[in-house]
Order: structure tokens, then sequence, then C-alpha cells
């Protein structure tokens, strides 16, 4: 049961940090995003493989995966274009395609639309900071952002999300740690631009748990917040580096607004699960 | 004239058996259906599934609605058509009811109900059928067959009632829910009580 759990949470990370260390450190920029996009898909098929059987019927969730591996494709085709066009091209086209084919449960055209901008947005906002700031840094505030969802989908009553949450934050954590994975404005930054909100709005849309809309909202915006928080900027040559206390307080307050944002969904998992009267 | 006399026969029989309405293809006389509305608060639907291999767990789903068509005779197998919303899936924990939700159990964002309709039956006794018919749950159908007892006709001042009792056991791989297949066990048995209101013309 444990392996059921943990192969496909771990495998696409592991697979995805060893494809990029054998890529040459020039090409991992431009071929993250498609390797990121597939393992994805890999951790769903993987998770299908230990139910020992494709699905019965059609699920909408099972538009994620697709939807990432398509994201992956377009983010490398993306990443042929030149600079100036792929700067805006990119976050309209992975908006685009989210929108149309992110039909999850209790969605409506105009929800769809909204999905379709916030992955806009997103892209948009991921490639300026991949650009303006460290790369390992916007890879960690996927980490932090994917590694937060996973126990919002867990309470929601998505394990399957939880587990594709999960394998999130191994990819994003393999960007981290192959050097040159997340260049600015490359595919390994809009894959993870598309990738966070959309584990967002499918949780949103599945979860039983019903936790406001800002709350996935804020956890998905967490990455934005890390990056305000730290500045990543390298102090100018023959000035001191900024004094430890300062980054200290920084990272408290990224603690602190994970743990607010994460409270309830936390309340609620280590509720006593066998006491159906423990609210009254 | 012998022609005629013979065709003056035929002519008479043929008014006769008109006339009286006499069963040449002689079937038992039945009894008119009645029908009958599930009484959602007398009615429930439980399951039973075998956990870590060890004890075997009972949930219930609290609504449960539909209709019964029945001979009060037994000549006929009753119909049923049961709907079982599954949301209101009672496990004793709500932790556990929002797991059960989830797309890989029942998937109630995108499957709001389970569906049972009898397509045949046969008669084991008076009180007993063998109910063949369509199951629907999380979206796919398989055909089953329901052991379905006849618990009783009654009722009060308020009108009738009539009481059955269904109990079928499937393979939950069969209908797509695989999760968790160590763990929890394949097989499911399935236990739906009914009570229905007569339902009366006017």
């Amino acid at each position: 049961m444990l392996a059921e759990l943990l192969v496909p949470i771990f495998l696409p990370g592991i697979a995805f940090l060893a494809i990029l260390l054998v890529l040459k450190p020039e090409h991992r920029g431009r071929w993250s995003g498609l390797v990121g996009g597939c393992v994805l898909p890999l951790a769903t098929l993987v998770g299908f493989g230990y139910e020992g059987a494709w699905p019965s019927s059609f699920s909408n969730w099972h538009r994620l995966p697709l939807i990432l591996g398509g994201v992956g494709l377009l983010s490398t085709a993306f990443c042929c274009l030149p600079s100036r066009v792929r700067r805006w091209f990119a976050p309209l086209g992975l908006g685009a395609l989210a929108g149309a084919f992110g039909a999850f449960p209790d969605m409506d055209s105009s929800d769809q639309c909204l999905l379709g901008l916030s992955v806009v947005a997103s892209v948009k906002w991921w490639m300026l900071a991949s650009e303006a700031t460290l790369g390992r840094l916007v890879g960690l505030g996927a980490w932090v952002s994917c590694v937060a969802l996973a126990p919002m989908a867990l309470d929601g009553g998505f394990t399957t999300l939880m587990i594709l949450s999960a394998s999130g934050a191994t990819i994003a954590g393999a960007l981290v740690l192959a050097p040159q994975a997340l260049v600015a404005g490359g595919g390994g930054a809009m894959l993870l631009g598309a990738m966070v909100p959309l584990l967002a709005w499918c949780g949103f849309s599945y979860d039983y748990a019903e936790a406001p809309w800002w709350q996935w909202a804020g956890v998905a915006g967490l990455p934005v917040a890390i990056i305000v928080f730290f500045d990543p900027h390298p102090a100018p040559e023959g000035q001191a580096r900024r004094p430890w206390l300062s980054g200290l307080l920084r990272a408290v307050l990224v603690v602190l607004l994970v743990g607010w944002l994460l409270q309830p969904t936390l309340d609620s998992l280590v509720a006593p699960a066998d006491d159906p009267y423990g609210s009254y | 004239m012998s022609k005629n006399v013979l065709c003056g026969f035929w002519c008479l029989l043929l008014a006769l058996l008109a006339g009286a309405n006499f069963p040449l293809n002689a079937e038992p006389p039945q009894s008119a259906s009645t029908s009958w509305q599930l009484d959602p608060v007398h009615s429930f639907g439980l399951f039973r599934v075998q956990h870590m291999n060890a004890g075997m767990f009972w949930g219930r789903f609290n609504d449960v609605t539909g209709t019964i068509a029945h001979h009060e005779d037994g000549s006929v197998p009753p119909k049923l058509v049961v709907r079982c919303a599954v949301e209101s899936i009672d496990t004793g924990s709500e932790k556990l009811d929002r797991t059960m939700l989830g797309p890989k159990w029942f998937n109630g964002k995108e499957h709001e109900a389970m569906t049972f309709v009898s397509t045949s039956g046969e008669k084991i006794d008076a009180t007993h059928w063998k109910l063949q018919g369509d199951l629907t749950i999380a979206g796919v159908s398989r055909e089953v067959e329901v052991m379905t007892e006849l618990t009783g006709i009654g009722g009060g001042p308020q009108g009738r009632k009539i009481g059955f009792e269904c109990t079928v056991e499937i393979n939950r791989n069969a209908f797509g829910i695989r999760i968790l297949r160590g763990a929890i066990g394949d097989k499911v048995r399935l236990v739906v009580g009914l009570e229905g209101d007569e339902i009366t013309a006017g």
C-alpha cells in the first residue's frame, strides 16, 4: 500500500532529475518543460498500473495530466521562438490550452475562462520571476506550493491529487537540483507556471472539505510571496551581503504565511478520524 | 344451403367467444400492478467491505429514493427503480466520507447517484425473487443479480406501505473502483432496505 503512494510520488521526480542530468547543461532549459510535462502523466500511469487496469470511464480529473503533457510539448515549441515573441505567446498559448481543456466538475465556461486567465498570469509572472531572480528560488517557490497543495487535496478526499501535487513538488525539486534547468523564461518556468494553478483549480473543483477559494488561490500564489519576501539579487560586488537576520525574518514570515493558509486543513487532518461526534 | 348453415355456425361461435371474452391462449389472470414511492426516511443502503484483510467495515447511504411496481399476488417479479445519492454516504467519520466521495471512489462530484433498475426476475418462493437489473456505480453500469425479499405489506392511517430488502455482492473492480486493492477487499456486499408508500390515484 505504501508503494502505491510513494512510487508515483517519487518516480517522476527521480526520472526527471536523471534525464536532466543526462542532458547537456545548455540544453536543460529548453527541454525541462517537455520532460517535466511528460513525467506527471507518467505518475498517473504508474497509479493506474497499481490498480491493474485502465479506468473504466473517463473522469474530468484525467484532463489534468493530459493538459500538463500538452503544456510540456507547447513549452518546448515556445522555447524555439525568439524571446520577445515568447514572452507573450507562451503565457497566452498555455492559458488558452488550460482554459479550453480544463473542464473540472462544477465549472462553467466563465470558470474555464478564469482558469485560462489565471494560467496566463501565472506563466507570465513565473517567466518574469525566472528572469529577475535566481532560477532556483523560482523552483523552491513551486516546491512550497505543491507541498502545501498536497495536504489540502488529501483533506478534500482527492488522494490522487495529493499524489500528483507531491509529484509536482519532486519535479520542482529536480529543477532546483539540476544546474541550469531553470533558465530565464525557459520551459521549466512555463511548466511550473501552468502546473501550480492547474493543480489548485482541480483540487478546488473536487474539494469535499469545502476549503474557501482564497485558501486554494493563496497556496497557489505562495511563490509570489516567497519571491517578494526573499530578495535574491546578489549583493553588488565589494558590498557586504544583507544581514542574516533580515533573511531569517523573511523566512519566518513565509513559514507563518504557509502556516496560516494551511491551518484549517491541518486542524482537519489531525482531528480524530473515528470520532463522528467530535464537532459537537 | 349447407354452406350458409356452416357460415352461420362459425359466426355464432365467434360472437359467443367474443361476448364471453373467453381466453383462447389461456394465461392465468393477473392482478394489477400497484406503484409505490420510496420513503427516503425509512429506506437506506448499506455496504460492507473487508478492511486490511481483517474486519468487515459497514457504511451507509442515507438518501435512497425511487419507485416500486409490484403485483401483489406475486405473479410478476417486482420492478425496482432505486437511486442512492452518493453524497449521503455516512461511514461514521466525516474524513472517511470525504475520501469515499473522491474521484477514485464514488466520484460524487461527477456521478451524483448510484442506481439500480431491475429488468427481469425469477421467482423463488412467495416472498423471494432473484432480480436481474442494471447497477450503475461511479458512471459504470453492470448487470447484476439481486436477491430480493418482500418483507411485508402493511401500513397505517396514512396509507399502505410495502417493504423490500435487497442483497447483492459485487466486485468493486468491475465498477472501476480499484484503489487500494491490497488494503480494501474487492468484494462488496450491498444491502438495501426499501419502504414504499402506495401511490393512489388523485
